[in-house]
């Protein structure tokens, strides 16, 4: 066939559109709600695990990236978007210095300089916040999770003060008006509460992993740590994993492949 | 009693206010309209219980959902269902027909809508509200 240069470049540049479509969020954020109401029998598949823990590929993070995982977990959560340093996030982007502070990286490579971080709740082992906690409103399941009881939240904000990662955010107001992507299935917060990711508990309980690592197309791995088959510690054994701040002696369950 | 003219009488007007009310009130019946749901022949129990106990009931479910991660409830028949304000109870119920119909005779005001959505179908995070 007698095709130009200029056509096979044209091909290439559509067919690598096409195949990062997803990543680039040209799909839309994807089918990330089903909109059905769980019944009882989706609640005989929940998982279970011994210890709930993460995997992070911090390679496969864009910005990007981060945001199409930042808004299906707010958008499942219904958390508020408030411009301004009141604002409320589970899940959000930072660079190395912000997430890896005890490192001082000096003369780091480009790729780790430029990079940025997804960051969360890191679910910790021996967690601070919950050891501070006055009402026991937040509290460590069986299984790991660090878990909120927004009923028994008095907004002391001890848990905030405790928190050695700042994965944590404190309504100032009604967050109500500031939710652009309503959930009705899942409820919203109220003035004066803690709010935190809860590694989709509630998702964990019908059988489905949490919305952020779906939504990351494999840069996040999410299994149970204590089961030494998992898919998590597989790609713990594979590749060098750090944690955020271990000086705090918290042991995070997040993990973050660099 | 020294002044006894005074506080037998003054005893009796109080005793006399504290309990008008009561005396006012005697044989009263709340006019409730409820909007019962139409696709839905039975509540997760009967309505004696239900109308007796359904606050002790979302407690339970509160604490069994976020303290104790059980998500499914067994009736006294045996039937299950699933553990949720929004998705169970006002899958069937609307809150401005039915729950709201109460609770503002009675001039209850739980906090559960603060957070709670009133719909499973609702489409903003702000209620609609329902007309006065």
């Amino acid at each position: 066939m007698n095709s130009t240069r200029r056509d096979f470049l044209k091909l290439a540049a559509i067919a690598a559109l096409g195949v990062s479509a997803g990543r680039l969020g040209l799909l839309g954020d994807g089918p990330a709600q089903a909109a059905t109401l769980p019944d009882v029998a989706d609640y005989a598949s929940g998982i279970k695990a011994g210890h709930w823990g993460m995997a992070v590929f911090s390679t496969q993070f864009t910005p990007e990236l981060i945001a199409v995982c930042r808004a299906a977990c707010h958008r499942e959560h219904n958390v508020p978007d408030i411009p301004g340093d009141k604002d409320v996030k589970w899940f959000w982007g930072a660079s190395f210095a912000e997430a890896f502070p005890g490192e001082q990286g000096k003369y780091l490579s480009d790729d780790v300089k430029n990079r940025v971080f997804p960051l969360l709740c890191n679910h910790c082992e021996a967690p601070m916040c919950v050891q501070v906690c006055p009402t026991q409103a937040t509290f460590q399941r069986p299984d790991g999770i660090v878990m909120m009881d927004y009923h028994r939240c008095i907004g002391c904000r001890y848990c905030m003060a405790g928190c050695p990662f700042g994965a944590r955010s404190f309504n100032f107001q009604d967050p109500r008006p500031f939710i652009k992507d309503f959930n009705p299935h899942y409820p919203t917060r109220t003035r004066g509460v803690v709010e935190k990711c809860d590694f989709c508990a509630e998702r964990l309980a019908v059988g489905k992993p949490p919305v952020c690592v779906e939504a990351s197309g494999g840069a996040l791995v999410f299994g149970d740590l204590s089961d030494a088959n998992s898919a998590v510690r597989k790609a713990l054994r594979d590749h060098f994993a750090i944690r955020r701040n271990p000086a705090a002696g918290t042991s995070p369950s997040v993990y973050y492949i660099l | 009693m020294y002044h006894a003219k005074y506080i037998i009488p003054g005893l009796c007007l109080f005793l006399l206010l504290v309990f008008l009310p009561s005396l006012l009130g005697r044989g009263r019946t709340f006019q409730v309209a409820l909007e019962l749901p139409k696709d839905a022949k039975a509540c997760i129990e009967d309505t004696n219980v239900m109308r007796d106990r359904h606050m002790q009931i979302l407690n339970d479910w509160r604490t069994q959902v976020v303290r104790e991660g059980k998500h499914v409830y067994v009736n006294a028949k045996g039937k299950k269902y699933v553990m949720r304000l929004t998705d169970t109870c006002l899958g069937c119920h609307t809150k401005t027909g039915f729950c709201d119909r109460c609770h503002a005779v009675m001039d209850v005001n739980p906090t559960c809508w603060d957070c709670h959505n009133s719909s499973p179908e609702q489409q903003t995070a702000i209620p609609p509200r329902a007309a006065p």
